[in-house]
């Protein structure tokens, strides 16, 4: 495969955690058997005048098979880029949201036009860009990737190393994330705050590549640095660039309060780091910057690592932390290496100050054993996630699924006349296998229609002919005889559980849902992100069901008088309409409950705006439980079938209608971040069950046509 | 009754939340009259709810229930229908008991359904009578020049009434200390 990377600064003595990684990957794309062309400007560094060539421009090779081709930067108006940069710079974190765009045209145009840029570098990607197989973009809010993007669209992959800052909201990195083929991220973290940001739609072409980390070695004797021992020494360790954007003045602020309050404490902050001015302080020892020896030496004997950042895709320091067999603390606010900690269990998660506090007590009074067991986890984790060739290998997996997935059988879905339901079940699974790769279609069985020399898979229900096939799919429990010895599934647990009653193993095959539908989309508009809670219903209307849902939003309002429910006109027809206009002009609340119409832009908007969905009307489709997963949506929920498999793994379900206890219910689930990551990060797990990819997997291998194991985050299409 | 198989939610943990959070009376709604009404509408449509259940539980049971498996019972008809008969006579004097309950729960609500139009109504008179009388008041204050003049004009023609920036008054809205 041949591949260029596109970056705007390049060399092995780059720091920077893009620049390692575009300098690391294009060396283990080349060891992958990749002809590799790294495209990059001729300015040296991010610190150095982004207008000023220092390198010469040319085509160079270093040895190692990177083809280097450095093109010369454009003069650039640094006075407006700052003003615009500014704004970014200073934006509160309260009016980063969504799919809210936070500068305007005129600044906008400043940040994108007067960045970092090479016509030259352009120029290339416009005569040679379809010479390349794949183009890689690495990071995602410089000049070379905002503009070179749309010349290269159908090859595109980006790296986009994405926190969650404003730079991440502009419009024009919105732009590119749409029309990229595909967006490959460093961690599962990353992954999250960018689906955050963007929709889930972006799951549908994204990909966790992960991000490898070399181990540091552990010193063969102790060290000391400077006047310190840190084999003598108990302490937590800070090792990084030591600014204010990284956190460190709450790291400090937090360790002065424990030490206040724990006077006696040995316990001590080193600091080891490049910085502009010493930190001191009652048990705080700043080192600066270190020898990777001394590095060595802090990170084996450091009783735990300190990581308050909360602006990062992925942390070098958690995991050579780990690869030493220490623990880390992050900060909750940061979803990649939050993410990363409560997936490994190998450390602490804190968000305020007094979490803070807490987790230097836990690190000064817990056992040895305790503190060492954390570490052992996370070094489980960190050989878990790999060197670089793995990444290479899941860089090149990764595209070349985008770009062509591998071709795969014909397969023909059979269907009883009649069955909507079953035909819906059907069309989702062809969808599914059409986009990995199979040539899949619908049939009603017995038709003239069906086409020759293709798998067969029957959707069979108690009144199906009997119909011969590879694979069956039972929908209500019973089988014709022609199903013995033939892989069948069910597609709920619920039958699986009748079928084997009956004496029949059937796998599960759920509906696959996939969060393709929505890629590419913007809300119609930002009406309901005025800050009101906004709860939305997913479940279909009758008449008693419209006037109970009312009832609970009513019984909500008493809790929180600036409310909003979301009700989706396909969901209330006929007499459920009639009633909910009725009842809401008798119960005057015109301004609070809102019907939203069928297109897909305002559904978009209203999934995008929702603090909870709420279902409490009749049995929900598959569907409707986990389109709401996909958004991140806790959902609270009476009980039924559907719910009981899908939302009650993840959500809450109450098994008896109370209008002001359900209300009660969705009030703390709205309100208690806590109980909102719980049911949020479970929804997750349960979504990937009716992931497109995941489902035709299990279909594919039943037919003896094996894929490559789905990734947790490869998602698929639909 | 709540339920989840979340490992990391605590429903015992959430069901006393929820009792906490209506313990601090939601209906009070923070002197909110709007909101007082409507969560009174709602909490009446509970009871009725709940009501409609019990009654639909109250009767007794005719059919053996078919997820109730018992050694031996389940395979008879007979044995069945005759230990639903059993079951029916020993309960008697309960569901007489329940029903009685039921509509005498009923007789409550269509009682405080009454009460509470009642109170409305009331509610309405008084705010009627409330404005007559203030207008009363104003008209018997002020000149009837005065009374219709713009809010902000200050008069010394009545000697009772002593205008100060906090009492400006508004034509058909004032609320201040009645005349001497």
């Amino acid at each position: 495969m041949k591949v260029a990377i596109v970056t705007p600064w390049y060399g092995r003595e780059l720091i920077g955690g893009a620049e390692r990684l575009a300098w690391e990957l294009a060396h283990a794309l080349v060891r992958a058997g990749s002809d590799v062309d790294v495209l990059t400007t001729c300015c040296r560094s991010f610190l150095d005048d982004w207008a000023s060539n220092y390198h010469r421009s040319g085509v160079s090779n270093d040895g190692t098979g990177v083809v280097l081709r450095r093109f010369p930067v454009d003069t650039r108006d640094r006075v407006a880029f700052n003003r615009a940069n500014t704004v970014l710079t200073t934006m509160p974190r309260i009016s980063l949201r969504g799919d809210h765009n936070v500068l305007d045209a005129v600044q906008t145009r400043a940040f994108v036009n007067e960045n970092i840029h090479s016509r030259a570098l352009q120029a290339h990607l416009s005569e040679a860009g379809s010479t390349y197989d794949a183009v890689i973009f690495v990071p995602y809010l410089y000049g070379p990737t905002l503009s070179g993007v749309p010349l290269v669209a159908d090859r595109a992959f980006l790296i986009p190393c994405v926190h969650d800052e404003a730079y991440a909201y502009i419009e024009p990195v919105r732009a590119v994330i749409d029309a990229v083929r595909g967006v490959l991220f460093n961690s599962v973290g990353e992954e999250e705050t960018a689906t955050a940001i963007y929709g889930p739609g972006l799951l549908a072409k994204s990909r966790v590549i992960g991000h490898a980390v070399e181990p540091v070695p552990p010193p063969p004797a102790p060290i000391a640095v400077g006047s310190f021992a840190p084999h003598r020494s108990r302490y937590v360790l800070y090792l990084g660039r030591q600014d204010s954007s990284k956190n460190i003045d709450f790291l400090i602020e937090a360790f002065r309060t424990f030490r206040e309050r724990r006077v006696g404490s040995s316990l001590q902050l080193v600091l080891a780091g490049p910085r502009s001015a010493a930190h001191s302080g009652d048990g705080i020892l700043d080192l600066g910057a270190v020898s990777e020896s001394a590095k060595a030496a802090l990170l084996t004997y450091a009783r735990a690592l300190a990581q308050p950042s909360i602006h990062e895709s992925f942390s070098r320091a958690i995991y050579e932390s780990w690869y030493a067999r220490r623990p880390v603390m992050v900060h909750g606010e940061c979803r990649a290496t939050s993410r990363a900690v409560e997936d490994a269990g190998g450390g602490w998660i804190g968000t305020t100050l007094e979490d803070w506090v807490r987790m230097f007590a836990a690190v000064d009074e817990s056992a040895d054993e305790a503190v060492d067991a954390l570490g052992e986890h996370g070094w489980a984790a960190a050989l878990d996630n790999g060197a670089w060739d793995v990444v290479a290998r899941r860089t090149l997996d990764a595209i070349a699924m985008r770009l062509a997935p591998p071709a795969g059988p014909r397969i023909e879905n059979l269907v009883p006349l009649g069955d909507a339901g079953i035909a819906r079940y059907a069309q989702s699974l062809t969808e599914a296998l059409n986009a990995s790769g199979a040539d899949a279609a619908v049939s009603i069985a017995g038709s003239a229609h069906a086409r020759p020399n293709a798998r067969t898979i029957a959707h069979v229900n108690g009144a199906s002919a009997p119909v011969p096939a590879d694979i069956y799919v039972a929908h209500d429990g019973e089988l014709p005889a022609p199903a013995q010895g033939r892989p069948v599934f069910a597609p709920s647990h619920g039958i699986a559980a009748q079928l084997e009653e009956a004496g029949i193993v059937a796998r599960v095959l759920h509906e696959a849902v996939s969060p393709a539908q929505w890629q590419g989309l913007r809300p119609a508009h930002e009406r309901w992100l005025d800050g009101k809670d906004v709860l939305l219903s997913i479940a279909p209307l009758g008449a008693d069901e419209a006037r109970r849902l009312l009832d609970t939003f009513v019984a909500y309002l008493g809790f929180v008088r600036d409310a909003r429910l979301l009700v989706f006109s396909e969901d209330c027809e006929g007499d459920a309409y009639e009633t909910l206009l009725r009842e809401r002009a008798e119960l005057d609340l015109h301004n609070e409950v809102v019907i939203v119409g069928d297109a897909p832009a305002e559904r978009y908007a209203a999934y995008r705006a929702a603090a909870v969905a709420l279902a409490v009307g009749r049995p929900l489709s598959v569907a409707s439980a986990v389109t709401p997963l996909w958004f991140d949506l806790p959902i609270v929920a009476l009980g039924d079938v559907t719910v009981m498999e899908t939302i009650e793994a993840c959500g809450i379900v109450a098994d008896t209608f109370d209008a002001r206890r359900m209300a009660a219910l969705v009030r703390i689930v709205a309100s208690d971040a806590r109980i909102r990551a719980a049911m949020v990060g479970e929804g997750r797990r349960v979504r990937m069950r009716y992931a497109p990819s995941v489902v035709a997997t299990v279909v594919l291998e039943a037919l003896g046509e094996p894929r490559h194991t789905t990734q947790t985050a490869d998602v698929g299409g639909g | 009754m709540i339920r989840s198989r979340n490992p990391r939610i605590d429903v015992d943990e959430l069901e006393r939340r929820i009792d906490a959070e209506l313990a601090r009376d939601p209906d009070a709604a923070g002197g909110d009259e709007r909101l007082a009404r409507l969560a009174a509408t709602v909490h009446a449509r509970a009871i009725e709810s709940q009501l409609n259940f019990a009654e639909q539980r109250s009767t007794p049971r005719s059919t053996w229930p078919v997820d109730l498996h018992v050694p031996f019972i389940s395979s008879s008809e007979r044995l069945k229908k005759a230990l639903l008969s059993i079951m029916s006579l020993a309960f008697h004097d309960q569901y007489e008991a329940n029903n009685a309950l039921i509509r005498s729960q009923r007789e409550m609500l269509a009682l405080v359904q009454t009460l509470q139009e009642r109170i409305d109504t009331l509610e309405s008179r008084l705010e009627t009578e409330r404005a007559t009388t203030r207008a009363q008041r104003i008209a018997h204050r002020l000149p009837p020049t005065v009374a219709t003049a713009a809010p902000t004009v200050a008069t010394t023609a009545s000697p009772t009434v002593i205008p100060s920036p906090s009492t400006t008054l508004r034509t058909g809205s004032v609320e201040g200390p009645p005349p001497s």
